[in-house]
């Protein structure tokens, strides 16, 4: 009969009430705001932003001022259309904060084999895919729907009207509803391309590939064939397309707008899919 | 009472069996996990971590199911066979983020982390990312990443790879110490001589299936079908063979280069050693020493899976 003597003492120290996702989110948003690439795209980002606070000063100037004129040009004016290209004109920026910032993160755990021992902590692989999707979720939100709002805000405190509500009442679930859905399906495709290889350059090769193929495919494709419907295989145009409904604007292709939220949220879920059965531990026969 | 059940556990990845129809239970102490490559050690640690769902049959851990069940690893301790590592982060950051994800505040985190280096011969205050550890080193981090909070359970997956042979050494002591301590510790190696250096107590696997669990020494003596070789040193070695020869229950006798020494081979063990008593009580004989040569781990483990 073995004799222990049960001298250890098993940590009973006060547990954090913090969801393990959101330490792991917090350490990765400390490891991506640490990535010069990143630094530069907010600052980017913060570019775009001091523009449109310059058209919000336009617009609150008295037109009989010295710089009153510029009030007549079409464009400068905080409204649904500008906000709406405030959006939209930053894709380049949505993408190459997802290339710094994302594509990177699970591959670099399937590279050091990090996974196994994640997955044996307290920690459920939506933790895991949450905490690893934070730094995404909050990059792309700060040069989306925090700045637009804000912007939103600000119009209303300078020109102490609500004015804009009630002429484009729609703005801030625009704002919001395009927000969401670029950022969800932006993260869900950038993290699963990350967790398809355990090569951190490969995974950004794949990333930029599948933002930029299907989207030259499908205009080549329409310009072929004179039709818009291969404007679905892009997620350029299908982007554009569905913030065009959202803000109640001209659609730009003759697609139908719930076709192509039917494929973003088809991308989303793919996405999704695919990180559900990539991130697990590396099954011993088989060896993905 | 067991604090590990395995109750016909399998796991099958399409056509190839992992395990099958595994059963067991283990008790507090070290229990050595041994098996050829492919037997499905690394599988039963991953089932047993809850990172693969068992295909059939079941799985408690201190009563609880692992598959699932997170809040159960704040309770279990893992160190995987391969590196799992950042290589850019220092040992003691990187096992006080893990901790973090346990709940720990960020100091007490730091703090464990520093303790736990120390048990495993690190220096904690060591500033150097991990990329410039060497081997020996890095599995002495995953060691401390998985007892950094003292588990009830530790699943050691090949825990003594690549380190040096003090190395070997301190973690050897430190398993049997984490044994003595209470901790249920399942301990996987190919090398038998390290595992019996940390216990007598082995789960044998073949093929997925568990070929043998128990003492080693009693999974010895349960093997009836296969003669077992003693080795005897005495003063007059040929006076006793021929005794041994006359009193039967052996099948075989051979000399050695030693003058003083012989082997002999018996078919039934219990007998053999009743009647060498009796041999020893007699005048003249002079036996010094009697030795069991294959009741070793590397025996039972040669005989048993070849």
């Amino acid at each position: 009969m073995p004799i222990h003597d049960f001298s250890y003492r098993h940590w009973e120290g006060e547990r954090s009430e913090r969801p393990p996702a959101l330490v792991l989110g917090s350490a990765q948003i400390r490891v991506a705001l640490q990535r010069r690439a990143v630094k530069l795209l907010l600052l980017v980002s913060g570019l775009f932003v001091i523009a449109y606070l310059g058209i919000l000063y336009v617009e609150t100037m008295p037109r009989d001022g010295l710089l009153g004129f510029l009030r007549n040009i079409p464009l400068v004016k905080l409204d649904g259309r500008t906000l709406q290209i405030f959006l939209d004109r930053q894709r380049l920026l949505h993408y190459l904060i997802c290339l710094a910032a994302g594509a990177e993160v699970i591959a670099l755990d399937r590279r050091f084999r990090t996974l196994q021992i994640y997955l044996a902590r307290p920690l459920r692989v939506p933790d895991y895919l949450v905490g690893k999707a934070l730094p995404l979720l909050l990059l792309l939100s700060l040069c989306t729907w925090v700045p637009a709002l804000l912007l939103l805000v600000l119009k209303s405190a300078t020109t102490a009207s609500f004015e804009w509500l009630r002429q484009e009442p729609h703005l801030p679930f625009a704002i919001v509803a395009y927000s969401t859905l670029l950022i969800l399906c932006l993260t869900s495709i950038t993290l699963a391309v990350s967790s398809l290889t355990s090569s951190p350059r490969l995974a950004s090769g794949q990333l930029v590939a599948v933002l930029l193929f299907p989207s030259a495919a499908g205009d080549i494709l329409a310009a072929l064939t004179h039709d818009d419907a291969w404007q679905l295989l892009s997620l350029n145009a299908n982007l554009d397309q569905v913030c065009s409904w959202f803000f109640r604007r001209e659609l730009p292709y003759e697609l139908s707008p719930w076709a192509t939220l039917a494929m973003l949220l088809a991308l989303t879920a793919a996405g999704i899919a695919i990180l559900l059965r990539r991130v697990r531990a590396v099954d011993v026969v088989g060896g993905s | 009472m067991p604090t590990l059940e395995v109750q016909d556990l399998s796991r099958w990845y399409g056509e190839v069996i992992g395990l099958s129809g595994a059963s067991f239970a283990l008790e507090p102490g070290v229990t050595g996990l041994l098996g050829p490559n492919g037997a499905g050690k690394s599988t039963l640690l991953k089932v047993l971590t809850g990172q693969i769902r068992p295909s059939r049959g079941g799985v408690r851990i201190l009563g609880e199911v692992p598959w699932g069940n997170p809040d159960l690893f704040h309770r279990v301790g893992y160190c995987p066979e391969t590196d799992s590592i950042y290589p850019e982060l220092g040992a003691r950051e990187f096992i006080a983020a893990m901790l973090r994800l346990a709940g720990l505040s960020a100091s007490e985190a730091t703090q464990k982390a520093g303790e736990a280096l120390t048990r495993t011969g690190l220096d904690p205050e060591l500033r150097k990312p991990m990329a410039a550890f060497s081997k020996g080193m890095r599995q002495r981090t995953k060691l401390a990443q998985a007892l950094a909070l003292a588990p009830e359970i530790l699943l050691l997956d090949e825990p003594l790879n690549g380190m040096d042979p003090v190395g070997r050494k301190e973690t050897i002591d430190l398993v049997v110490q984490l044994g003595r301590e209470g901790h249920t510790v399942l301990v996987s190696s190919h090398i038998l001589h390290e595992v019996e250096q940390m216990t007598p107590h082995i789960l044998l696997l073949h093929q997925g299936r568990v070929l043998a669990h128990g003492d080693v020494h009693e999974i010895r003596d349960l093997i009836e079908d296969r003669a077992r070789s003693v080795r005897l040193r005495c003063r007059e070695p040929h006076r006793l063979a021929g005794r041994l020869m006359e009193m039967g229950a052996v099948s075989g006798i051979r000399f050695t280069d030693e003058p003083d020494v012989l082997v002999v081979e018996t078919g039934h063990a219990d007998l053999f050693f009743a009647r060498l008593t009796q041999l020893g009580l007699e005048d003249g004989l002079g036996i010094e020493e009697v030795q069991p040569l294959d009741d070793d781990l590397h025996s039972v483990f040669e005989y048993l899976v070849r």
